[in-house]
């Protein structure tokens, strides 16, 4: 018997979507033992379930044709709509995975997946290593399946609706391995936080960036009113629309800006002070980036606005001059970042500077509040200081603090348990004072500094360091784990009583 | 040989230039004359194969390439259970990083409770002074029975010994998992 066309269309729709199944199962099984990756897992995880309910979907509709009074036409045209819809979004789903961070990388997975959870604790990280030299945040993975689906009321829409958020965050591949630099990352993540409102209303960059434009535009049209004779209260309608395109070019370019200062505020607020040395070195070896008249100019404000602003903030995050060789040297490298730092006001309309200064002014005022526990603290930094340089002159990986001896004492003749031996090291202890150190090393041996030339020479130095922080972060994550697994670890310690023979 | 006491002091003087890190419990792993030292997350689990296929160290062309395609790496996480089958060889290393100073040399030891169920934790057994990195474990059940390992359980055990003339090692030896 020849099969009907509408029994072919079902058919080839299964056949598609059963293909579909069979990449996400692959791709579940190489990312099996990647527990660290979360934000991989649930997007396999809803990729999955979008298959299986259009499989099911498809049956049911397969299973009405025939049925007095139905459409087969209608009925072919849905399913296969749902069918390319389902491909599209499975397809661009696993586009966004198809590149699994590597091994160099692995060890700021942890970090900074808890700094997102600590701060954002609905949005889970997909880690992106891009081929491009910079570093991008993109919007709801998720989102965009959800919307090539047939709207909201569709189940399958509301199912995928409770997972978590997943957003694509990407980094240059070709520096993997270089964790200083990605530093940089959390101007991204600051990003996420100004997406966010604090209530119902408009997003938190939102939020301050309207207050401070509104103010700037009652002031505008006031003013242009005032020279074309007009009532100051009820402007002309001539005179408003002579100054629109010019309002709203301000709006845009301001928003933008804004937006991308306040980030770099927040990122310097929950990176640490190094952040600074990172968005310096980033910028310096990629001129064509920040060049003026580029591209990004109309998304980024001029770079150098963004330096200063950090430059002066930075300040505040590093440990106090008391005398000490090491918070003196971390203070010189600071100053000679700082230098250098071109002057950005000529190069910026005066009314752009009031409207966006105004509104980091109020931003900054509540940065604590916004950030919360995320928060870079600067006592924690000085408390670990003297550790970790220490540990890092001597080659041992700076890892944990060992407490004292109350780990392991004797008493009656055998060790007694006392409270934890050692306490893990903040991984922004340990990548803020590498990096100080680091340059302060280099101010020793060159004289004048050249900070941020001369990379290439000394790119193996870099790289040494970067894989014994690497290690360090990785240890430092262990102990965290183990000490929260340290009865379960304890029981797996046979001794040699219990052992055969 | 460094006795338990000596290593907890040595381990706690910042300039002794001895660490063990990170000691999760260091009542638990410093014993009388030894330190216990967990297995860490990485494996290389060797390749089940058909056919003709050999190490052969004098032919430098195709020996690396052999080897890689004979081992895979595998990430476990801390607590999770690797199965090591009778016969069967992996190589690991330690959870912790270790330094030794140019004045110390140590030494990799099975723990006895798990060498009576037939594994054999390492081949090559000795750490020069100066070393940095994690040690090397090479596993092999000699037994007729599968062993379950976690990750982060005690596997094996480091004695230290005090070297009688400062070693001039460079000190730059790393652990190559």
């Amino acid at each position: 018997m020849t099969p009907s066309p509408t029994s072919l269309v079902f058919d080839r729709c299964l056949a598609r979507l059963f293909a579909l199944e069979q990449r996400v199962r692959r791709y579940r099984e190489h990312y099996e033992d990647r527990d660290d990756l979360t934000g991989v897992q649930l997007l396999l995880e809803a990729l999955a379930t979008a298959i299986k309910e259009a499989q099911v979907r498809v049956v049911d509709e397969l299973r009405k044709v025939g049925e007095q009074g139905y459409e087969p036409a209608q009925t072919t045209s849905i399913v296969q709509s749902m069918t390319r819809a389902i491909e599209r979004s499975v397809g661009t789903g696993l586009e966004a995975i198809s590149r699994e961070p590597g091994r160099d990388f692995e060890q700021l997975i942890g970090p900074i997946v808890g700094l997102v959870r600590e701060m954002e604790p609905e949005i889970e990280i997909i880690f992106r290593p891009s081929g491009q030299v910079r570093y991008s945040l993109g919007k709801s993975i998720l989102q965009r399946l959800i919307n090539n689906l047939e709207g909201r009321r569709n189940p399958l829409a509301k199912r995928l609706s409770a997972f978590p958020t997943l957003v694509e965050l990407r980094y240059p591949m070709a520096e993997e391995g270089n964790v200083l630099q990605h530093l940089v990352l959390m101007h991204e993540l600051a990003h996420l936080r100004l997406r966010r409102s604090d209530g119902e209303g408009p997003s938190l960059a939102e939020e301050h960036h309207e207050k401070a434009f509104e103010q700037w535009r009652r002031a505008k049209l006031k003013s242009v009113n005032a020279t074309a004779g007009g009532d100051e209260t009820s402007p002309d309608p001539q005179v408003v629309d002579e100054v629109a395109e010019e309002v709203a070019d301000a709006h845009l370019l301001t928003s933008n800006w804004f937006t991308e200062l306040a980030c770099d505020l927040l990122a310097l607020r929950l990176a640490g002070p190094a952040y600074f040395l990172a968005l310096r070195e980033h910028a310096a070896l990629r001129p064509w980036f920040y060049a003026e008249g580029s591209a990004p100019q109309r998304t980024h404000p001029h770079l150098a606005w963004r330096l200063s602003l950090v430059s002066e903030e930075v300040g505040r995050l590093l440990p106090v001059r008391d005398g000490s060789d090491r918070r003196n040297e971390m203070w010189e490298v600071l100053e000679d970042f700082r230098a250098g730092v071109p002057d950005w006001r000529p190069r910026v309309p005066v009314h752009h500077v009031r409207i966006v200064t105004r509104a980091l002014g109020t931003l900054a005022k509540k940065i604590d509040a916004v950030l919360g526990d995320s928060a870079f603290r600067v006592e924690k930094l000085d408390k670990d200081l003297d550790v970790v340089w220490g540990k890092l002159d001597t080659g041992i990986p700076p890892a944990e603090a060992i407490g004292g001896r109350t780990g392991a004492e004797r008493g009656d003749g055998t060790w007694v348990r006392g409270r934890d031996w050692s306490s893990p090291i903040d991984w922004r202890s340990i990548i803020n004072v590498a990096y100080f150190k680091w340059h302060a090393d280099l101010r020793k041996r060159e004289s004048p500094p050249k900070l941020l030339a001369g990379w290439s020479a000394r790119s193996r130095e870099r790289n040494a360091l970067c894989a014994q922080l690497r290690g360090s972060l990785e240890l430092a994550d262990l102990l965290v784990r183990a000490q929260a697994l340290r009865e379960e670890l304890s029981a797996f310690g046979m001794e040699a009583e219990h052992a055969l023979g | 040989m460094l006795s338990g006491e000596r290593i907890v002091e040595e381990l706690c003087r910042s300039d002794s230039g001895l660490a063990i890190t990170p000691l999760i419990d260091a009542a638990e792993q410093i014993g009388e004359a030894s330190v216990d030292v967990r297995l860490g997350p990485d494996l290389i689990v060797m390749r089940r194969t058909t056919g003709a296929m050999a190490f052969d160290p004098a032919n430098d062309d195709d020996f690396i390439a052999r080897t890689r395609a004979a081992q895979q790496y595998i990430r476990r996480p801390l607590g999770s259970a690797a199965y090591l089958h009778p016969g069967e060889f992996v190589i690991a290393r330690t959870l912790e990083h270790v330094t030794l100073p140019k004045d110390l040399s140590a030494e990799a030891i099975g723990r006895s409770s798990l060498g009576r169920l037939g594994l054999v934790i390492a081949t090559a057994t000795l750490i020069q002074p100066g070393f940095q990195g994690t040690i090397t474990l090479e596993l092999t059940n000699l037994a007729s029975v599968p062993i379950v390992l976690y990750v982060g359980m005690r596997i094996a055990q480091l004695a230290l010994y005090r070297v009688e003339e400062r070693s001039q090692h460079g000190g730059q030896r790393q652990a190559a998992i």
